[in-house]
């Protein structure tokens, strides 16, 4: 009589097969809002964008709980999953659509992760359903081999032709804007890897910029990866749902930022950040200890900036993969010569296309007065990569860890260190391997910490070496 | 009546008696005369044919004529006639038999009845214990008994022998005590080789306690109750011999309902009790099934403590039982019996941490308070109490009128009522009634229950109607039984809990003693729009929390059973039993515009359908083998089927503000739906084997097929084996004085357990968005999951003395629980974080001891009887999955629950402060001690090292008096309430260093990395703060140790006299108290408490729930 057992252990209200472009909407959107509040969380206090002053002030000292970096690796390798799934499932239906889909989705994930904290699981990875519980650790090389590979890959899959069945929030199923977008993440991490001479990035990046009908990039504010959030739940930006004392309550608009965007009257300030009770862009240093922290913020009663609160309005867009972006990648190929092109254009293109995204005036004066500025301008000399990745670096506001990443590649902009720092005065090169990676899969983390040279946040990774 | 005896010369009986037996006539002369007629049959039963035809005549003259033609003869003695055979002559040289009866203590007892068997003579004793009694020459058997004393039979007592002493001892009621046992099986006490307990529904219901389940706190060793603290439901977690399960969603016992299992899980709103983001819910305490039970309605309770007692019970039972007989009406006159009782009980507050009274709000001292900008300058507000003491100056304070900053300076003073003005005292009325009757052959019991509780929150509270029915039908050989209970819960707004911005806790933490409770009270700005939170404009305004943030209940339950038996005979009998209980709620939570947490408010209705149906037979059969062995044999099976429906409906956004339907919700609304059935069927046998009256054994053994695990591995058979030894009677111990009971029990258990629903199968779950889907995060136990086992082995020894006047029973046990079905952690880069296994053991060890003790003679007036109970227990983690060298049970605020490999359940993980080498504290160059929030070590344990009560009974005539102090020792707590509460100069124990500053005891770190002791003067708004930072849980964890005054009653029975004026048959009048005292030092509310989180109370953390109270009520009770 235990027949309808099993009937009964089936779950009425889950499926157990889906299509695959299913996979696509949550994905993006738990893995965006992952990656946008940890940037709002880290990224914005080590790159300065943001000082906080309230129980989180220890980050802008580089002191991290240890368990901080848990949520990212959890969040990050559970998406990646779903897009691994997903393009298995689109493999077996051979929706070649879906399967690119899936590959720039993984790759945007897995880039992610590597950057963050280096060596990390990845061939062996997403193997729960075969029993492979303990994935061992790969180099960062040959997970940036496999992942450049698949997003060269993407590009030859998107097919406007055939059929593209998602639930893709980004681009609304477009394969074109798609593979734009698979190119321009290719981009990104080609000018990423660019030091490592083995990867021969420049020689590639040679061949997408040669070839743009083969490889289109980006070429517009239309074109880039957006999320879009429509502000009907539940597609909306959830910093909405954020308290105003946790989004901005306590966290004061760094000083170098506001510095570098007072100095050239920039056009975007308002859309980052408010004025302080004078009305004045008032940023803080990072750095100090707590009660120093809270005079900075404090300003002798005039109070001091923070980020606006725009930017937490339930339709607030914040990006994946800009137009801007790709214009400074392009500018820094062409200012190396990877490219026959002019740097100062792409350079120019890419303040202009910031501007743009963050909804500023720019036609008019507006555009060339600014890129006149005196610190702004980009040729001769100063056509170089502190301006560049300066310029760059207020462009990727709200753009994930970018900004981040590109100061651990290039040192720019220049950041000062303040003096109550920890981590013997370095702004961390990566993050500390989760604890739990930690506690469930020890030996193979504890051979990757041995060969990374020690899991701390001063290790560099390998395309940093 | 002591009017004088007549004698049978002085009465005079009419008698017409036609060829009647002698014993007949007999009789019919003792029912005419109203003179006792004693005889001995044997003698008489020779005799018939007697008839007899007198009028007015003395008996004495009757008996004469009527025993004429026979051997016998007649005196009159001690009032009575007795009938003797003629050659005994009463005249003739009578010897005695005489002695004395004492009591174990050699006390005489009075009045004792001494029985001379063979002549069927008797005799009282007197006050000093002596009797005599009249006999020939010869050796007979004396029978003595006395109330409460077991009976004694003396052979071959010889008359006119020396005096004899006979000691009496003690009938202690538990020697034959009767306990229900699993499947409901009625067993005697001794005969039992596992420990239980059993309460009567008088103790539970003494009190009146609105959860009962808290009245068994300090009277069953090994029970730990848990309390959530989350509010009027009252929901508490009861362990029985400590946390056998690595999750914390299991090990709680079974509930048994007049031998029908029921639903006692919790469902709730699946909020987090601290650190909610977005748009999570904060926890609100529903109640549970269990807590819901009607105390009046019990008549009594016995807690199977281990595996061993429980395994007829299975899978549900492996840790332990509570098995709850209901009331039924067992007196089988015809008359309608009417019983009622009404009780008020009034509940404050119990204890107040050390709030100071001296500063205000603000961050420092040397300055003015301002609130909002003011001629005096910039405002000076603050949410934390380190301002301006409070000296008879005036500032610019908040004007409670106008809402702003007050246009003149007022008086800064304190309003020592700040905290206490936020509680209002609660009050629970309850009014029973219950109607009995019956017949030789049925019986029914009806009775109703209304409860209106208003809870120490204004606005909070819940009404409760219970009305019950039971029948009892017997047609020959054919028992039907029936039970329904019909419960209604209604409340229109029960608190949310925990640290969130909209929960009353929170506010109260942020709240300084400068602004009176009143000011809060004008909460809207705008109706229905916008709150006035003016005062602390981060948090939701108090009254605007419970007067606005409604969480609604609306619930239905119905359950009982029906059981039918029928005897064969005297050997074999059959029951069938059906029974259900189904719970029905509504809820519904209102969030305004406004909220902190949710800015557009928010709307949602929750539908939870809980549904368990039970099927089950027992086949019964006794048999005497042999002479001296007994067997008894049982055999049933069982179905099981678990239905629940949990469908939530959130209108996310409203369109307009102050109207709650779904419809107006901005969003589609999300629909969230968490179905769960499952099956368990079982067969299962029993046999118990008895040699003489002294040695008994069990064995059973049960098959279980559940529908949650695997086919492969959905059947699985475990069995117990439990046997005691009375060796007082075995080995007649009788020499050994004072010992007047001993016996040995020991059993060895396993019980198998089975795990939820739908945990083998991989599914994808709905997104949010339509139609899309995410991979599972947990991967499913597929076709490898087994059953849990659990095996547990325990001994146990119940002695007594002095007539059972003094008895310890004193229980060891060990138990492992292996083969766990667990959500172990996976690296995530398997691309799920966790997943389904069996894995983990767990080794359960223990003590439990139990002391009952009636010092005083039983004779005495005054009687009190004293019971002790002692538990202690440990569960270590001897192995998790492999290469997972821990899994965290639970996260606090800061910190977790850990179960690591070579630890103990309980463990607390947190971090503290940044230590020198040598062990001091380090401070920073402002002298405010560092903290290591980076490494967590133990700080502590959620399990206190022992758990002991103890509970005096005190008679005297008609008022009786009980209290009950219980408490633990050990254990530790987590306070979020503490490290907020300190942080912000809340407590006393902030005041030292106020204006001088403080230099922390450590030291400092010069340039060279050398330490020096510390010399910096820190400010003490800082210095406070960075010492009771949360991640120093170091300065806020506490020893849990607490003494309680648990209990206190006093009642009144009425006399006969004044009972007949009314027309009742009893009455009583009773005063009692709950938690009146408590013991501590712990600098919070209660030490007793844990967090109610994502549905499950979460020992070990305490994160801003609501203060116990102290409950003083009266009672007056009568039946009809």
């Amino acid at each position: 009589c235990t027949k309808d057992f099993e009937t009964l252990n089936t779950d009425p209200v889950k499926v157990t097969s889906v299509a695959p472009g299913s996979l696509l909407a949550p994905a993006q959107f738990d893995g965006m809002w992952l990656i946008t509040k940890r940037a709002h969380r880290l990224n914005n206090e080590l790159m300065q964008y943001t000082v906080e002053t309230g129980v989180l002030n220890d980050f802008a000292r580089y002191e991290f709980r240890e368990n901080e970096f848990d949520p990212i690796w959890s969040t990050l390798y559970v998406k990646a999953n779903d897009m691994n799934e997903m393009y298995k499932i689109a493999e077996q239906r051979n929706d070649a659509n879906n399967m690119a889909a899936a590959l720039v989705m993984k790759a945007w994930f897995i880039s992610n992760l590597t950057d963050m904290f280096g060596d990390i699981p990845y061939t062996e990875a997403f193997k729960g359903r075969d029993e492979l519980y303990y994935p061992k650790f790969d180099t960062q090389q040959s997970i940036y081999t496999s992942i450049l590979a698949d997003l060269k890959r993407a590009n030859d899959l998107f097919n406007e032709n055939k059929p593209f069945d998602s639930s893709d929030l980004i681009y609304g199923s477009d394969a074109v804007k798609w593979k734009k977008f698979a190119n321009s993440m290719r981009l990104r991490l080609l000018v990423r890897v660019s030091n490592k001479s083995e990867m021969n990035a420049p020689a590639e990046i040679a061949e997408m910029f040669t070839n743009p009908t083969k490889y289109p990039l980006i070429a517009s504010n239309d074109d880039e990866a957006m999320m879009k959030y429509t502000g009907v739940k539940p597609f909306i930006n959830l910093f909405f749902e954020m308290s105003a004392a946790e989004f901005s309550g306590s966290r004061r608009m760094g000083k170098p930022l506001m510095d570098l965007m007072n100095t050239t009257v920039d056009g975007r300030r308002f859309r980052y950040a408010t004025k302080n009770t004078p009305g004045a862009y008032v940023g803080i240093p990072s750095g100090y200890n707590e009660q120093e922290t809270i005079a900075f913020a404090d300003n002798n009663g005039l109070k001091t900036s923070t980020l606006a609160t725009t930017l937490k309005d339930d339709a607030y867009p914040f990006p994946i993969l800009t137009w801007a972006e790709v214009n400074f990648l392009l500018a820094e190929a062409a200012l190396k010569g990877w490219i026959t092109a002019d740097a100062q254009s792409y350079y120019n293109k890419g303040v202009e296309a910031s501007w743009k995204q963050w909804k500023c005036t720019w036609d008019g004066t507006a555009g060339t007065t600014y890129l006149n500025r005196p610190t702004v301008r980009f040729t001769g000399s100063t056509a170089n990569m502190e301006r560049l990745i300066s310029q760059k670096y207020i462009a990727m506001f709200f753009s994930g860890f970018e900004a981040w990443y590109d100061y651990r590649r290039t040192g720019y902009p220049v950041l000062p260190v303040g003096p109550a720092a920890k981590n013997n005065g370095i702004l961390p090169t990566r993050f500390e391997y989760p604890l739990i990676t930690k506690a469930t899969n020890k030996a193979n983390y504890d051979a990757a910490a041995a060969r990374i040279g020690g899991d701390n946040l001063r290790t560099k990774v390998w395309w940093q070496n | 009546t002591n009017t004088h005896a007549q004698s049978p010369t002085e009465v005079k009986i009419t008698l017409r008696l036609q060829k009647q037996s002698l014993k007949a006539t007999l009789s019919n002369i003792q029912k005419s005369s109203g003179i006792q007629v004693v005889f001995n049959e044997q003698l008489v039963k020779d005799y018939d044919n007697i008839s007899i035809n007198v009028s007015n005549t003395p008996v004495s003259q009757v008996l004469t004529q009527v025993l004429k033609d026979t051997q016998l003869k007649y005196i009159y003695q001690a009032n009575k006639i007795v009938i003797i055979g003629k050659e005994t002559s009463a005249t003739a040289q009578e010897l005695y038999i005489t002695g004395k009866v004492v009591d174990e203590t050699g006390e005489a007892l009075p009045g004792a009845n001494v029985k001379l068997l063979e002549l069927n003579r008797n005799a009282i004793s007197n006050s000093e214990g002596a009797f005599r009694i009249a006999a020939q020459a010869g050796s007979y058997t004396l029978e003595v008994s006395y109330i409460s004393y077991q009976t004694k039979r003396i052979q071959n007592v010889k008359a006119g022998g020396d005096a004899l002493t006979i000691e009496l001892s003690g009938q202690e009621q538990a020697l034959n005590n009767v306990v229900i046992t699993a499947l409901g099986i009625k067993r005697e006490e001794k005969s039992l080789g596992y420990a239980v307990t059993k309460i009567d529904g008088e103790e539970i219901s003494k009190t009146v306690p609105n959860n009962w389940v808290n009245a068994l706190s300090g009277k069953v060793p090994g029970l730990n109750i848990t309390k959530a603290g989350a509010g009027p439901g009252g929901t508490v977690r009861i362990t029985l011999r400590g946390q056998n399960s690595l999750d914390l969603d299991k090990g709680e016992p079974l509930v048994v309902i007049d031998g029908v299992p029921v639903v006692s899980g919790m469902v709730g709103n699946n909020g987090l009790s601290y650190g909610a983001t977005g748009n999570t819910e904060t926890p609100v305490d529903y109640g549970n099934a269990l807590s819901d039970i009607n105390p009046e309605d019990i008549k009594d309770v016995t807690i199977l403590r281990g595996p061993s007692a429980a395994a007829l019970y299975g899978s549900r039972a492996a840790s332990g039982a509570i098995l709850i007989t209901t009331k039924s009406n067992t007196d089988k006159n015809d008359k309608l019996g009417v019983a009622f009782n009404s009780s008020v009980t009034f509940d404050e507050v119990l204890r107040y941490p050390d709030f100071q009274y001296e500063y205000g709000a603000g961050n420092a001292i040397n300055t003015y308070f301002s609130y909002g900008a003011s001629p005096d300058g910039p405002s000076t507000n603050s949410t934390r109490s380190f301002g301006p003491a409070f000296a008879g100056q005036s500032y610019y304070q908040y004007d409670p009128v106008t809402k702003t900053t007050g246009t003149t300076r007022t008086p800064w003073v304190a309003d020592k009522n700040y905290v206490k003005d936020a509680f209002v005292t609660g009050v629970t009325y309850n009014n029973s009634l219950s109607l009995t009757g019956g017949d030789s052959k049925n019986s029914i019991r009806l009775a109703y229950n209304d409860m209106r509780n208003e809870y120490i929150l204004p606005n909070t509270g819940y009404v409760f109607n219970r009305l019950s029915f039971s029948s009892n039908s017997k047609l020959n050989n054919l028992q039907i039984t029936t039970r329904v209970n019909y419960y209604h819960k209604q409340s229109d707004n029960l608190p949310l809990s925990g640290y969130n911005t909209n929960s009353f806790m929170y506010g109260l933490m942020y709240r300084s003693a400068n602004i009176p409770a009143a000011w809060y009270k004008d909460y809207w700005d705008i109706k229905d729009v916008d709150q006035n939170n003016k005062l602390n404009s981060a948090v939701d305004n108090p009254y605007f929390i419970l007067y606005e943030n409604l969480n609604t209940l609306d619930q239905d339950r119905i359950f009982g059973n029906i059981t039918a038996t029928y005897t064969f005979n005297k050997k074999m009998s059959l029951m069938l039993r059906g029974g259900i209980d189904q719970n029905s709620s509504f809820r519904t939570t209102r969030r305004p515009y406004s909220s902190i947490r949710f800015a557009v408010g928010r709307y949602q209705e929750q539908s939870v359908i809980v549904q368990e149906q039970n099927y089950d037979f027992l086949y019964k059969y006794d048999e005497t083998l042999f002479k001296n062995i007994g067997l008894s044999f049982s055999a049933g099976g069982s179905i099981t089927k678990n239905k629940l429906k949990n469908n939530i409906t959130t209108a996310e956004r409203l369109s307009a503000p102050g109207i709650y339907t779904l419809g107006n919700a901005q969003d589609r609304p999300l629909v969230v739906l968490s179905p769960a059935n499952k099956e368990v069927q079982s067969l299962y046998g029993l046999a118990q084997f008895n040699y003489k009256t002294y040695l008994f054994l069990d064995v059973t053994g049960r098959n279980d097929w559940s529908s949650t695990l695997p086919k492969a591995n959905n059947s699985y058979f475990y069995y117990s084996v439990s046997g005691s030894a009375i060796i007082n009677e075995m080995f007649n111990l009788s020499a050994l004085k004072p010992l007047s009971y001993l016996k040995l029990k020991g059993s060895i258990s396993q019980v198998g357990n089975d795990t939820d629903p739908y945990r083998t199968g991989y599914y994808l779950n709905p997104s949010e968005f339509g139609g899309s889907y995410t991979n599972p995060t947990t991967l499913p136990g597929g076709n490898n999951l087994k059953p849990e086992i659990i095996t547990n082995r325990e001994v146990g020894v119940d002695v007594r003395f002095f007539g059972s006047r003094l008895g310890f029973d004193f229980t060891y046990y060990n138990s492992n629980s292996s083969n766990q079905i667990l959500t172990v952690p996976n690296d995530p880069a398997t691309g799920f974080t966790g997943r389904i296994f069996n894995a983990g053991l767990i080794n359960n060890s223990g003590y439990e001891l139990a002391v009952t003790a009636s010092p005083l003679s039983k004779r005495s007036k005054l009687q009190w009887k004293t019971t002790l109970t002692y538990s202690s227990n440990r569960s270590l983690v001897k192995e998790l999955a492999p290469n997972v060298s821990e899994i965290i049970m639970a996260t606090g605020p800061r910190g977790y629950i850990k179960a690591v490999v070579g630890g103990a359940i309980g463990d607390i993980y947190a971090s503290g402060y940044l230590r020198a080498p040598d062990g001091q504290i380090v401070h920073d160059n402002n002298g405010l001690p560092l903290i290591d929030a980076e490494n967590f070590k133990i700080l502590g344990s959620a399990v206190p090292d022992f758990k002991a009560g103890i509970q005096n009974q005190l008679s005297y005539g008609r008022f009786s008096l009980s209290f009950l102090f219980d408490g633990q020792k050990g254990g530790d707590i987590y306070s979020f309430s503490h490290s907020v509460l300190a942080g912000a100069g809340k407590l006393k124990s902030t005041l030292p260093g106020r204006y001088g500053g403080i230099i922390g005891q450590g030291v400092v770190q010069n340039a060279d990395g050398s330490y020096r002791k510390n010399d910096i003067v820190a400010t003490p708004a800082d210095y406070y703060n960075q010492m009771y930072l949360r991640d120093n849980a170091e300065a806020n964890i506490f020893d849990a140790s607490y003494i309680k005054l648990r209990e206190v009653s006093l009642e009144y029975k009425f006399t006969a006299k004044l009972l007949q004026h009314i027309g009742a048959k009893s009455a009583s009048i009773s005063v009692y108290g709950r938690d009146l005292l408590l013991f501590t030092s712990f600098p919070l509310y209660d030490p007793e408490i844990a967090t109610l989180n994502r549905n499950r109370i979460e020992p070990g953390f305490e994160t801003g729930q609501f203060p116990s109270t102290r409950s003083i009520g009266a009672t007056i009770k009568a039946s009809f």
